[in-house]
């Protein structure tokens, strides 16, 4: 039915240029070999003629429009059934549609590279030893032992571990690294990203296939470089926080009264600043290109937020300056704000730490995954009811809130996580202290 | 059996490829009545006669644009460019043209071409005689690229490079052609133009040369054998395609490699070979993989060549750094 | 004082020019016999056939060019104006002699035996436009070195033993510039290869003129450097270009060495398809005249008023060629893409292990 004409390449790279002027109108008749149109290219002004007969039906582009091989610039009848075309498609010059859906739906790191300040955008190490100096074939001779070499004293002359070192190992730490070994040995999960295998299935009839969703394929990209990028270790712990519920209960009215919808995140957003102020490893990034560490003087919270068109985490800035009421409806304007697509990417650039609650789904302790560049990120569950001990010792009902403070093993061991855990326990039980802390 | 110069073999290699092919010809500046500056072609044209063996004008580029010419009118053609010095001026001829024939004509047309040019240095010679032109043309697709570094090496690859129907550039070390003697079979054999040379085994550490520097190689081997450092040598023969496989077998068993070359440092063979051995081998090093080379300064004016030109010393200084790594 | 000078360098100069600046000329501008003799040795067959071979030329002219502005084309050259240079010296050789092309000559070479489907096909860049039955190279894109490799196809031709059998090969007057055209002369000259070059001299290389190509007054005279005999045709005039040819081929042919012809032709067009302006660098004045000797014109004019040819006659020949030229490029869009896996196994004739290994990997790549 017609001849969509595009703009082809004029000869040795020239695949752009400005349109000089039409030769022909729509509705007008022509010949194959007739001139259709001028275009200016930076070395000269070309001419080009139509490759069949037909009618002009419509033109797509107008004088000094700039034009770029492959754009239709016109339409022409050529009483033909099939639709054709002077340019095929070049599948390598189109943008893979991941790309674009990429930029489309915000990843679950919530902003734009740029936007970060500390994110150097250098690729993830896969090696979490990245520290230990040591060939190739040591760092082999050690995985087919089963000896993680990070905890391998090295007794090379440049610093490196040797094979002997291996040899000599006797599975104890060595004095001078007290960290507890939290973190579980990275040995055999060998960077799983590195070799794609294909999944082998129990067949066509068992099951079905189907391509990935855009957003799920950016969120399985960003965890996965999260989970590539930091070594992790997650604390559980609980926190009984009945005057918390009473101080809620108290205020809840008083907030309503403004049309704010007082939930416990205000709460838990005022401890984690505190405790952010008194442990300031928890407001930090690491820059992989120089290896520096990149400590951050502001306290934007990052809420993770859930939609239908993916993971977003739009942070509440300054978090450290604002009311508690203020900071609540900022949790719910931008969760609005997040399931109509509407948020900027400023409101999720620069986060501090994240929080991510799933006490709303009465779910318990998780292993949230850091939202890089950050390297921490507190997870609230639910506030259960549970026997527990009091202080004189009497089993009492209790109001267990659940937390999980993943860190960033790279930067934070886990003794400092529990202090730091322990300190905002201390917040939370007691909201008189939170509200002279915070 | 008779030891001869590596010059000799190369003479008597070409006597034979003119004998068995009467398609072949021999051509380059001086290589007729006066057998070549080098006397590389002694004797032939009296042998063959001057429709066979022949000089020409001198002219590079006329050299081996005339031997595409020939080639595609069904001849052999084996161009001698005097020094590899003088090949730049005919450098469209391997790069842009008979390298490429075969490609051009999905094999209906070929370029049996053997380019032969004397290369390296150490003979004080004048300026730009003296040069190192590997470097340059390993990475021309469609050309093959060897040099011996044996009088029996030197034979053996020349009947195979002329009797292969691709374009191949046959390297001579001029440092070799008399200074290296050697046993070599007055009749006719061949040696693969892909395939390296085990000069000798070792356990402790893999040195890898080719042309002038294999003989430097196996001088610090011997130095090192009296410490019990007992080092594998290779010679490459064929700097494009490289043997990859026995030099990662060689890997393997020692854990150490120290790649030897004459040219300069940069964008070499060396470096081609360290690349390859980072792709294909590098779990077995224990070591990082090391160069000897010449430095990267234009090639020196012969009395400064002796401090110039990678030597044993400087080898058996290498191995030692790798080995006690 | 005297001051007697042994050389006049002044005259030396002008004579070594005025030797040959005397181009040979059949039919002048105006389709004028201006040598009846040399008339006489062309039937009226002979005629008809250059001109139709002339206007089968400005046809494909300018076909290709409007496939070239639909984008169906690669790199081409146009040879407006170049008609009777490049048809009446290619008619001058047999289908024994071995042609080394340069990029303006697809004419000539399909004259030789290749198909407009395989030049069109080389244009786009695809390996099947150098399959041609034909004894030619592919045309040569590296100005100048045609010319060395001709005189070793020339030699090989003379090796071989070859009878009746020339070597020929065409470059433009910018080519004449380049050491390897005169390498190519030279050598063929010592070793007196039956070899024809033709220089093209059609006043420009891209954007730089002829005068600044050579302070040569001639291209002709550079053969006495190479101790060659040299000429200057009207590159106008086809029945001169296929005189001077002939004569040259057989002189060549005869085992009396090279001959070096310079055509005085003008090229009407741009330099080639890749967006080349002329008006940035030459004026409509120069132009002028040129185009008054176009080389139709003048044979044209001869003809019709013998009745050997006419308008209708040409329009319908036109036609014809057009749906021919048509034809073959749906011949050549028909053709497959090539695949990178047997670019690789052409490579060599036995593989590398490199390359084997990669034409595993693209194999397995387009096989999907």
């Amino acid at each position: 039915m017609a001849y969509k004409f595009k703009l082809p390449e004029m000869g040795e790279g020239l695949t752009e240029g400005d349109v000089a002027s039409w030769l022909v109108k729509e509705g007008d008749q022509i010949k194959a070999d007739d001139p259709l149109i001028e275009i200016q290219t930076d070395k000269s002004t070309t001419q080009l003629v139509s490759p069949v007969d037909g009618t002009v039906k419509t033109l797509n582009v107008k004088e000094d429009d700039h034009v770029e091989k492959g754009d239709d610039l016109l339409l022409i009848d050529d009483g033909k059934d099939a639709v054709s075309t002077n340019v095929e498609s070049d599948d390598d010059d189109e943008p893979a549609a991941d790309d674009g859906a990429e930029e489309a739906a915000a990843p679950a790191d919530g902003k734009k590279e740029e936007a970060a300040p500390a994110q150097g955008g250098v690729a993830p190490l896969a090696e979490p030893n990245k520290l230990v100096m040591a060939m190739p074939s040591v760092r082999q001779y050690a995985r087919d032992k089963g000896v993680d070499i990070s905890l391998v004293q090295p007794s090379g002359k440049h610093g490196q571990v040797l094979k002997a070192d291996i040899d000599n190992f006797n599975g104890a730490a060595p004095a001078a690294a007290s960290k507890p070994a939290a973190a579980a040995p990275a040995a055999p999960a060998q960077a799983a990203g590195n070799s794609i295998k294909p999944y082998k299935g129990a067949g066509e009839d068992a099951e079905t296939r189907e391509p990935l969703s855009a957003m799920r394929k950016i969120i399985a990209k960003n965890m996965r470089k999260s989970v590539d990028i930091s070594p992790m270790i997650t604390l559980f712990d609980d926190v009984e926080v009945s005057a918390l519920m009473t101080n809620r209960k108290k205020y809840k009215a008083v907030a309503a009264d403004q049309g704010i919808h007082l939930t416990f995140l205000p709460y838990v957003v005022k401890a984690l600043v505190a405790t952010m102020k008194k442990f300031p490893e928890l407001n930090c990034s690491i820059d992989d290109s120089t290896m520096e560490l990149v400590q951050k003087h502001y306290y934007n919270i990052g809420i993770a937020t859930n939609t239908d068109h993916g993971l977003y985490v739009p942070n509440i800035k300054k978090a450290d300056s604002k009311s508690m009421f203020n900071i609540a409806k900022e949790i719910a304007d931008n969760a609005q704000a997040a399931e109509d697509n509407k948020l900027s990417p400023d409101s999720m650039a620069g986060t501090s730490m994240t929080i991510s609650n799933i006490g709303s789904m009465r779910g318990k302790w998780f292993t949230p995954i850091i939202n890089q560049p950050e390297v921490a990120i507190l997870g609230v569950g639910t506030i259960a009811t549970e026997p527990i001990v009091n202080d004189k010792g009497e089993i009492v009902v209790g109001h267990m809130m659940k937390l999980s403070l993943t860190v960033d093993h790279r930067l934070i061991d886990g003794g400092l996580a529990q202090n730091a855990m322990n300190y905002m326990k201390k917040l939370l039980h007691d909201p008189e202290l939170l509200a002279l802390e915070a | 059996m008779a030891k001869k110069t590596y010059i000799k073999a190369i003479t008597e290699g070409i006597d034979i490829a003119l004998a068995e092919d009467p398609k072949t010809l021999v051509f380059g500046e001086d290589v007729g009545k006066n057998g070549g500056v080098f006397r590389a072609t002694n004797g032939l044209q009296e042998k063959y006669g001057k429709d066979r063996v022949f000089s020409t004008p001198l002219a590079e580029s006329g050299i081996l644009g005339l031997s595409i010419g020939l080639a595609v009118t069904g001849w052999r053609p084996v161009p001698e460019i005097q020094f590899s010095g003088f090949i730049f001026e005919a450098l469209d001829s391997i790069v842009s043209q008979m390298s490429r024939i075969r490609f051009q004509y999905n094999g209906t047309k070929n370029a049996p071409i053997t380019i032969r040019t004397p290369y390296g240095g150490g003979t004080h010679t004048a300026e730009l005689h003296g040069d190192n032109f590997e470097n340059f043309v390993i990475g021309v697709p469609g050309l093959r690229v060897v040099t011996p570094s044996s009088a029996y090496d030197a034979k053996g690859l020349i009947i195979s490079a002329i009797e292969n129907n691709d374009p191949v550039v046959f390297l001579e070390n001029l440092r070799l052609y008399r200074s290296v003697k050697g046993e070599v079979p007055d009749d006719k054999y061949t040696v693969p133009l892909d395939k390296a040379n085990v000069v000798q085994e070792g356990s402790d550490v893999t040195i890898i040369a080719y042309g002038g520097e294999v003989s430097e190689a196996q001088k610090a081997a011997k130095k090192l054998a009296k410490d019990n450092i007992s080092a594998e040598i290779i010679d490459l023969r064929s700097l494009y395609p490289l043997d990859t496989d026995t030099i990662f077998e060689s890997i393997k068993k020692t854990h150490h490699v120290v790649i030897v070359q004459e040219a300069q440092k940069q964008a070499g063979v060396g470096a081609e070979v360290a690349s390859a051995i980072s792709e294909g081998a590098i779990m077995y090093l224990d070591a990082p993989i090391t160069r000897v080379a010449a430095p990267n300064s234009v090639y020196p004016f012969p009395q400064a060549e002796n401090v110039w030109i990678p030597a044993s010393k400087d080898i058996e200084d290498a191995v030692r750094e790798v080995v006690n790594y | 004082m005297a001051d007697a000078k042994a050389v006049d360098f002044a005259k030396i100069k002008a004579e070594e020019g005025a030797a040959f600046a005397k181009p040979v000329q059949i039919l002048d501008n105006d389709g004028k016999v201006v040598n009846k003799e040399l008339m006489a040795n062309f039937t009226d067959d002979q005629l008809v056939d250059l001109m139709k071979k002339m206007v089968w030329e400005r046809a494909l002219h300018e076909q290709t060019m409007s496939f070239s502005q639909q984008g169906r084309l690669g790199f081409y050259a146009p040879t407006w104006g170049e008609e009777a240079s490049e048809m009446g010296t290619a008619a001058a050789f047999k289908k024994q002699d071995f042609m080394f092309p340069a990029y303006r000559d697809l004419p000539q070479l399909i004259q030789h035996g290749a198909t407009v489907a395989q030049m069109y096909l080389w244009s786009k860049g695809h390996v099947k436009g150098n399959l041609f039955d034909a004894r030619a190279l592919r045309p040569q894109i590296i100005i100048g070195a045609q010319m060395v490799e001709m005189a070793g196809g020339a030699l090989g031709i003379k090796k071989n033993g070859e009878k009746d059998t020339v070597a020929y090969a065409y470059t433009g007057e910018g080519g004449s510039s380049q050491g390897d055209t005169y390498e190519g002369m030279n050598f063929a000259g010592v070793f007196q290869a039956p070899a024809v070059f033709i220089i093209q001299n059609n006043g420009w290389a891209i954007s730089y003129p002829r005068k600044l190509q050579t302070e040569a007054e001639t291209i002709a005279q550079k053969g006495v450097a190479a101790g060659i005999p040299a000429v200057q045709v009207d590159g106008m005039d086809v029945l001169a270009c296929y005189e001077v040819a002939k004569e040259a081929r057989e002189f060549a042919a005869a085992g009396n060495g090279p001959v070096l012809i310079e055509t005085l032709t003008y090229r009407f067009g741009a330099h080639s398809s890749a967006g080349d302006d002329p008006s940035r660098y030459r004026t409509k004045d120069e132009e002028k005249p040129w185009f008054d000797k176009d080389p139709l014109i003048r044979l044209r004019k001869y003809l019709t008023e013998k009745k050997l040819w006419s308008e209708d006659e040409e329009e319908k020949y036109v036609a014809e060629c057009k749906d021919d030229f048509k034809k073959a490029m749906k011949e050549a869009d028909s053709v497959e893409p090539e695949k990178v896996s047997d670019m690789l196994k052409r490579t060599f004739e036995v593989p590398t292990p490199d390359i084997k290994e990669q034409i595993k990997k693209y194999e397995a790549k387009e096989s999907k």
